[in-house]
């Protein structure tokens, strides 16, 4: 053999040395390519279900924040009869209610002052009518002091006219005994007209200071009912205004939550993508089996389950799903570790 | 005075997570993206003349890992005793048993929920 000949037969043998090597590392590979692509479905099923769980969550949390939003709204202002709840009355109707109470309160505290003071005034009438009669009464006293007198100097004139006198007499007798009865008529009207007059003067004080001190109070009253009205008024307001405010960032935050909600939709694009590598792992497994003759095509091959690229493998990883995922790919037993509890204090 | 919680991982999503919790739960904290980081930042806390009361960790780190980092921890006098948590995917016992041995406190399996991580944390710190 020539030289030249030596030089190229020991060139076909280092190719067919390369080759065979090749040829045993893409054996030795080849059969993890299964569980590569066991391993990238597992992962994206994780994912997929990690991602419909806060889908569902954000929906949730976009559906409370409408929620609150609404029943802050309806709290304050009430539900209409057509919105189909049973009607409830808000705050804005409770104010209202409020107000219309206080104010018929107020106006009959008023009219009932009126009243009062409508009463001081005929007890004043009153006493002034009684005033009267006790002036009459003295005019009457004049007159029965005059018949007195009168009957007095009849009687001393029918004295000095002897028996002519007596009819006189008779006259002068009766006309005392006349004026006597009205001192004591008088004398009693006298007496209960002063009785009365005490009792009224008594009465007039005490409704005169009622309707005096119901007046100031009134006042009072109604100033306090005004300001309590507006500070709740002020207050319902300002408490409108922070529901309005916290409903637009409720329904803001509902919005971004859409907005995330949309953003986690890369989930299918992703899912579509790892299924995309996987067919491909799977067809390039396929085509680069078959020149190998079948050698690598299965990962359950005990050569390939003992390769050291199996060991490498496994040795990555570093939870215990992975581990379940590989031996269900290769056809093993998972190494069934007893499922400890997640939280474990030494 | 707060307390002070250092938060190891290299997920900036979980370090968010579990720093937020620790906040809400009234912690000051200071995050790490791995063990080196972590170690580091510990030292900053010390040199400023404080000191960590409580660390969570995750197990596996580019750099250095959950592990390395504890044990690491436990050498030096100022966080021998401080109540480290390994927060992490890992649930084999061969895993936790080699945490437990390196001087981990608890062991939490991530997804975590955070009432349960402030339940431990109420559990280990005195």
């Amino acid at each position: 053999m020539s030289l030249k000949a030596w030089i190229f037969a020991l060139g076909g043998w280092r190719r067919g040395k390369r080759l065979e090597e090749l040829r045993e590392q893409v054996a030795a590979h080849l059969p993890l390519l299964p569980v590569v692509s066991a391993q990238l479905r597992d992962a994206n099923r994780q994912v997929e279900q990690a991602v419909a769980k806060v889908g569902a969550n954000f929906g949730r949390m976009a559906e409370r924040a409408r929620e609150g939003a609404n029943e802050a709204s309806r709290i304050l202002g009430g539900v209409p009869e057509s919105s189909g709840g049973s009607p409830v009355m808000g705050i804005d109707g409770l104010l209202s209610s409020s107000r219309a109470t206080l104010e018929d309160l107020l106006s009959r505290i008023v009219r009932d002052g009126e009243v009062c003071h409508k009463l001081a005034g005929r007890m004043d009438s009153l006493e002034r009518h009684m005033g009267h009669i006790v002036k009459a009464l003295a005019d009457v006293d004049r007159i029965s002091f005059g018949n007195t007198i009168l009957a007095l100097n009849a009687k001393i004139e029918a004295a000095h006219m002897g028996e002519r006198g007596q009819g006189f007499e008779l006259v002068a007798q009766e006309l005392w005994i006349q004026s006597q009865r009205s001192n004591q008529i008088t004398e009693g009207i006298r007496a209960t007209i002063a009785g009365l007059a005490g009792d009224a003067k008594s009465a007039m004080a005490e409704v005169g200071d009622m309707a005096c001190a119901d007046r100031d109070r009134i006042r009072t009253l109604e100033r306090q009912v005004q300001d309590a009205l507006g500070r709740l008024e002020r207050a319902h307001q300002d408490m409108q205004e922070s529901v309005a405010e916290g409903s637009e960032r409720n329904e803001a935050l509902a919005g971004e939550i859409a907005g995330a909600v949309e953003t986690m939709q890369f989930q299918d694009r992703v899912s579509q993508q790892i299924g995309h590598i996987v067919e491909a792992l799977e067809s390039m497994r396929a085509a680069v089996a078959v020149p190998l003759g079948g050698l690598g095509g299965d990962p359950r091959d005990p050569h390939a389950r003992g390769s050291e690229a199996a060991r490498l493998l496994a040795g990555s990883y570093t939870m215990e799903a992975e581990r379940e995922v590989h031996a269900t790919a290769l056809g093993e037993q998972a190494a069934g570790e007893m499922a400890l509890s997640d939280v474990e204090i030494f | 005075m707060p307390r002070t919680a250092l938060v190891v991982d290299d997920s900036v999503t979980i370090r968010q997570m579990v720093s937020y919790t620790l906040k809400q739960a009234g912690f000051a904290v200071v995050e790490a993206v791995d063990g080196q980081d972590g170690l580091e930042r510990l030292e900053g806390v010390r040199l400023n003349g404080a000191h960590v009361d409580l660390i969570v960790t995750d197990l596996n780190m580019p750099r250095l890992d959950g592990i390395g980092f504890i044990r690491q921890l436990r050498g030096r006098p100022a966080s021998k005793f401080t109540p480290v948590l390994m927060l992490t995917t890992e649930s084999q016992e061969s895993k936790r048993q080699e945490g437990r041995a390196a001087g981990a406190t608890a062991w939490i399996v991530k997804p975590f929920h955070p009432d349960r991580l402030l339940q431990v944390v109420g559990k280990v710190l005195p």
